[in-house]
C-alpha cells in the first residue's frame, strides 16, 4: 500500500520556493494593512470625540453590508473608544475578502493550475503520494495564514490592543483564510480548468459577503446578526466581536468548515482522474458561427464571458451602492470635517456619496480593463496568438481588436453603473436631474478608464510580460481617490491616479481641458502600441 | 521470461469518448516494446494508466508485478517517464526542472546529468519559459534518463528532436537495454520504432490490433514485388495471396500475402524469371492496411 502523503515534505519545500515572491507580497501586503490603519486612524482622529460621529454612522444598518454586524459601535461612550475597536469592526471585513482571495488563487495556482498545464503529470510520474501536491499546497496555505494571523495580532498588541482580543483577530483570520483554502480545493475538483476553480470560489466568497451584509442588515439597530448572517463564514469571523464580547467559538466554526471542505476535497480529489473535472467538459460546436471572421469578433469571443460577468457583477454592486445612498446621506452630517472630505469635499452628502460610488466604479472598471488585458497579453505568451498573426491578420489589428472590445465594454460598463447609481440617488428626494448628472459623471470617467487601457496596450507592445505594471496606476490610483486626503498626500503625488485628473463628479464640475487631456493621452499611448507592436517580436512557444 | 506490463480488458470514456476499448497489452522484459498507432489511438491514454494517473473504467492492469494505483509509489521509483506533452515550471531553469525530477525520485546521478545534458547539447542554464518544445522535451528525457529505473516509459519522446538527437535518443535506449531494463515506447513514428524496436503493438481506437516481434509481423503482411519474365502466366492475378497486380511495359507489380510467397514464386520462376525486385513491407503499409479500414469514429 502506497502511503498518498508521500513526498509531501520535497514537494511543499519546492512549491514554497516557487512561491516566494507572490507569496511573500501577499503576506507582506496584509500584514501592513493594520499598522497603516491604525496610523491613519491615530492622525485624523485624534479624541475619541472624532471618533465618535465616525461611529455612529458606521453603526447605521443599512451600512452594515460594508462594515459587520455591529459590535463596538453602539452605546458608544466617547471617553473609552479606541481604533482598533473601528478596526475590527469595520476594515478587518476587507482584511478577511483579501485573505480570503490570497488563499483562493494560492490553493487554485498549485494544484488545479499545475494539472491544466501538465506539470502535476511529471510529478506524479516520480514516487509522490497521490495526495502529496494537495497536502504539501495546504501546508503552505496553512503557514501563510498563521503568518497572516499572527502578524495581525501582533500589530495590534504592538499599537496598545488588548491581546486576548488581538489573538482573537489574528486566530479568527487565519482560520478565515484556511476555510477558503478548503473551499477552493472542493471548486477546483469540479473543472478541469484552474480558472473555474477560482472563479467559483471567488463567486462563493462574493455571496458570502452578500449573504453576512442581508443577514445583518435585516437585524435592525437592536440585534447583531440573523440567522441569515451565520449562513456565511465571514460572520464566524465577526461574531467573535473582538474587545466587545471576545467569543472564541465562532472561529472554532472557521476551523471546523476549513476541516470540512479540506475532507470533502480529499475525497471527492480521490475519486477523479489527474488532470480532469468530476464534470466532463460539454462538446461544442463543429463549426464556428459565421460572424467570426475577423481579429474584433475573434477578440470579442475570446473576450466575452469573462467581460459578460463583469458587467453582471458590475450591475450588481450598482445595486448595492445606489440602495445605501439613503442611510450614507444620513450619516455623513455628522462626521468630522476631514472625513467629509472623502465624500467629495463638499457640502451636499448626496453629492458626495454618488461621487464616490462613481469613482469606486471608475477604479473598478480600470480593474476590469487590466484583468481583460493580461488574458490579451496571455494569447501571446501561451502561443495562441502566433497562428493567428501567422494568417494575414497584421498585429495592429490584432492588438486594436482586443482594444475595441475592451474598450467599448469598459464605456458600457461605466454607462450601466452610472445609471443605477443615479436612480437610486433620484428617488431620494424626487431629484430626477440627479440621473443624467450621475449618468454623465460617470462618463466623464471615460478617459481615465482609457489612459489604464492605452497604458496597458503601450506596455504589451513592448512586451506582454509587462503588463501587470498597469496595475501600479490602478492600485494606487484607487487607494489615493479613497485615503488620498486621509493621507495628506502632496498633489504631486495624487498626479499618479488616473481618477485624478478628470473632476469628481457630480460633487464637482465638468470641465472639458483635463477630459480632452486625457482622452488625448489614451489615444497616444494606443497610437504608440499600435505602431511598435509590428516592430517587435512575437515571442515563439 | 517475466512479464513487466499486463493489462486485460482495459476500458477507458472520456464522456462520450471510448478511448480503450478492451486493450491488451503485454510486455516482456528486456524488450523495447514499440507501442505503435495514430493520434487519438490511445496511447497515451494507456500510459496514464499504467502509471497509475488516471482508473480504467474496467479491466485490469499489473506493472512491474504491482497494482498502478495502489502501489504507484513503490512502483514509480522504478519507472521513469517521459511524457508526450512536457510543460516545466517557467520560471525555473532546465537545469533546475531536472534536478528537482531527480530529486523527487531520489536517485538524482549529477556526473550522469552532466554527460546526457553534453550529449543532447541542452543549455540548462536556461528559463524554461524560453525553451521550445524539444528543449521541455530533452529535459525530461535526461531526467528519465539518469535514473536507474527498471522500465522506462516513453510518450512520443523524440517528436520535438532533430534527427542527430535521435540518433543520440537511440543510443542511449540501447545502452539501457544492456543493463537489462525494459522500455515502453509509443509513437506514430515508425522509423523510430524499427530502429530499436523488437515486439510492436499496434493499437487503433482504443484496442490493440497487432502485436509480436516484427519479423512476426512481417509474415503476415504483403511483400511487393516487381518481376520481368520470359513467357506470360495465366490466372496470376487469380492466385491466392496475390492482390494488385499491374503490367506495365513487361514489369510486373503485385503484392503478395507472406504465406503465399513461396508459390508465387515457384510460379514466376517456372515463367522464365529474369529480374525481381521485392521489398518487405514497411510499418507504413502496415498501417495503412489497419487504418485504411478503419471506420471513422
Ligand atoms: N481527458 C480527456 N478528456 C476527454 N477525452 C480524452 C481525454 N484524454 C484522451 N481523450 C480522448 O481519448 C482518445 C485517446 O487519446 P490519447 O490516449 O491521448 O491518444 P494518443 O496518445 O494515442 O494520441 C482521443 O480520442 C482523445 O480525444
Ligand atoms: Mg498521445
Amino acid at each position: 500500500m502506497s502511503a498518498p502523503l508521500t513526498a509531501t515534505g520535497p514537494l511543499l519545500r519546492f512549491t514554497a520556493r516557487r512561491d516566494r515572491i507572490k507569496l511573500g507580497i501577499w503576506v507582506g501586503a496584509l500584514f501592513i494593512f493594520v499598522p497603516y490603519m491604525m496610523t491613519a486612524y491615530q492622525t485624523i482622529f485624534a479624541t475619541p470625540e472624532d471618533l465618535a460621529p465616525l461611529a455612529a454612522m458606521l453603526a447605521n444598518p443599512s451600512l452594515t453590508l460594508f462594515t459587520g454586524p455591529g459590535y463596538g459601535l453602539r452605546d458608544i461612550d466617547p471617553a473609552t473608544l479606541e481604533h482598533q475597536v473601528i478596526f475590527a469592526s469595520v476594515y478587518w471585513l476587507y482584511m478577511l475578502i483579501m485573505v480570503g482571495l490570497m488563499n483562493v488563487m494560492l490553493v487554485s495556482r498549485h494544484t488545479r493550475l499545475e494539472e491544466q498545464t501538465g506539470r502535476a503529470e511529471l510529478v506524479r510520474a516520480a514516487p509522490v503520494g497521490r495526495m502529496a501536491p494537495l497536502a504539501s499546497t495546504l501546508i503552505l496555505a496553512l503557514i501563510a495564514n498563521l503568518l497572516v494571523g499572527g502578524l495581525t495580532a501582533g500589530s495590534l498588541i504592538a499599537y496598545g490592543s488588548d491581546a486576548t482580543s488581538s489573538l482573537l483577530i489574528g486566530t479568527a483570520t487565519a482560520g478565515f483564510g484556511l476555510l477558503f483554502a478548503g473551499v477552493t480545493t472542493v471548486t477546483s475538483q469540479f473543472t478541469a480548468f484552474s480558472s473555474g476553480g477560482s472563479g467559483m470560489a471567488g463567486a462563493v466568497l462574493a455571496a458570502a459577503f452578500v449573504v453576512r451584509g442581508v443577514g445583518d442588515m435585516a437585524a435592525g439597530p437592536d440585534a447583531y446578526g440573523t440567522w441569515i448572517s451565520w449562513l456565511s463564514p465571514f460572520a464566524w469571523a465577526q461574531q467573535t466581536a473582538p474587545f466587545v464580547l471576545d467569543r472564541w467559538w465562532p472561529a472554532a466554526l472557521l476551523y471546523a468548515g476549513a476541516a470540512v471542505f479540506i475532507g470533502i476535497g480529499v475525497v471527492l480529489a480521490s475519486r477523479r482522474d489527474l488532470g480532469s473535472g468530476l464534470v466532463q467538459p460539454r462538446r461544442g460546436r463543429s463549426t464556428a458561427p459565421a460572424w467570426l471572421r475577423s481579429p474584433l469578433t475573434l477578440a470579442w469571443r475570446i473576450q466575452r464571458t469573462q467581460t459578460t460577468w463583469w458587467l453582471v457583477g458590475l450591475a450588481l454592486a450598482g445595486l448595492m451602492y445606489g440602495s445605501f445612498t439613503p442611510a450614507m446621506v444620513e450619516g455623513v452630517d455628522a462626521l468630522p470635517d476631514l472625513f467629509n472630505q472623502l465624500m467629495g469635499g463638499v457640502e451636499g452628502a448626496l453629492d458626495g456619496y454618488l461621487t464616490l460610488t462613481v469613482t469606486m466604479m471608475r477604479v473598478t472598471v480600470a480593474i476590469y480593463v487590466v484583468i481583460a488585458w493580461q488574458r490579451v497579453a496571455s494569447e501571446e505568451t501561451d502561443g495562441r496568438a502566433e497562428p493567428v498573426l501567422a494568417t494575414d491578420v497584421r498585429p495592429w489589428a490584432w492588438l486594436a481588436g482586443h482594444a475595441v472590445v475592451i474598450g467599448v465594454a469598459s464605456i458600457l460598463m461605466l454607462l450601466v453603473t452610472g445609471t443605477i447609481a443615479g436612480v437610486f440617488g433620484g428617488m431620494i428626494d424626487g431629484e430626477w436631474g440627479l440621473v443624467p448628472d450621475t449618468i454623465v459623471a460617470s462618463l466623464a470617467g471615460i478617459p481615465a478608464v482609457l489612459v489604464v487601457l492605452g497604458l496597458a496596450m503601450a506596455l504589451h507592445s513592448l512586451a506582454p510580460r509587462l503588463v501587470g505594471i498597469a496595475w501600479i496606476p490602478v492600485i494606487a490610483g484607487g487607494l489615493i481617490e479613497v485615503f488620498g486626503d486621509l493621507m495628506q498626500l502632496p498633489n504631486w503625488a495624487r498626479q499618479i491616479s488616473p481618477f485624478e485628473h478628470t473632476p469628481s463628479m457630480p460633487a464637482e464640475e465638468f470641465t472639458l481641458a483635463p477630459f480632452l487631456v486625457q482622452a488625448a493621452v489614451a489615444a497616444a499611448l494606443a497610437a504608440v502600441a499600435l505602431w511598435r507592436i509590428g516592430r517587435r517580436d512575437i515571442p515563439g512557444h | 521470461m517475466t512479464t513487466v506490463i499486463e493489462t486485460t480488458n482495459l476500458t477507458k470514456t472520456f464522456g462520450r469518448t471510448v478511448a480503450l476499448d478492451e486493450l491488451n497489452l503485454t510486455v516482456e522484459a528486456g524488450d523495447v516494446h514499440g507501442f505503435l498507432g495514430p493520434n487519438g489511438a490511445g496511447k497515451t491514454t494507456t500510459i496514464r494508466i499504467l502509471l497509475g494517473l488516471i482508473r480504467p473504467d474496467s479491466g485490469s492492469a499489473t506493472v512491474l508485478g504491482g497494482h498502478p494505483i495502489r502501489d504507484a509509489v513503490e512502483l514509480h521509483r522504478r519507472i521513469a517517464y517521459v511524457p508526450g506533452d512536457v510543460e516545466l515550471w517557467p520560471q525555473l531553469t532546465g537545469g533546475e526542472a531536472i534536478d528537482v525530477l531527480g530529486r523527487l525520485r531520489g536517485d538524482g546521478d549529477r556526473s550522469r546529468v552532466d554527460e546526457l545534458c553534453e550529449r543532447f547539447d541542452l543549455d540548462r542554464t536556461k528559463k524554461a519559459r524560453t525553451y521550445s518544445k524539444g528543449n521541455r522535451q530533452k529535459v525530461a528525457l535526461i531526467a528519465a534518463l539518469a535514473s536507474d529505473a527498471d522500465l522506462f516509459i516513453l510518450d512520443e519522446p523524440t517528436s520535438g528532436l532533430d534527427p542527430l538527437m535521435e540518433a543520440i535518443f537511440q543510443e542511449e535506449v540501447r545502452a539501457l537495454i544492456a543493463r537489462g531494463a525494459t522500455v515502453l515506447l509509443s509513437s506514430h513514428i515508425l522509423s523510430q520504432v524499427e530502429a530499436l524496436a523488437n515486439r510492436v503493438s499496434v493499437i487503433r481506437d482504443g484496442a490493440i490490433v497487432e502485436t509480436g516481434t516484427l519479423d512476426e509481423m512481417r509474415h503476415l503482411r504483403r511483400t511487393t514485388i516487381q518481376a520481368t519474365l520470359e513467357r506470360p502466366v495465366d490466372g496470376l492475378d487469380a492466385t491466392p495471396g496475390v492482390h494488385g497486380l499491374t503490367l506495365t511495359g513487361g514489369r510486373l507489380t503485385m503484392e503478395v500475402d507472406g504465406e503465399h510467397i513461396g508459390a508465387v514464386m515457384s510460379r514466376l520462376t517456372d515463367a522464365g524469371l529474369t529480374s525481381v525486385v521485392a521489398h518487405p513491407p514497411t510499418l507504413e503499409q502496415m498501417l495503412l492496411r489497419h487504418y485504411g479500414e478503419a471506420t471513422t469514429r
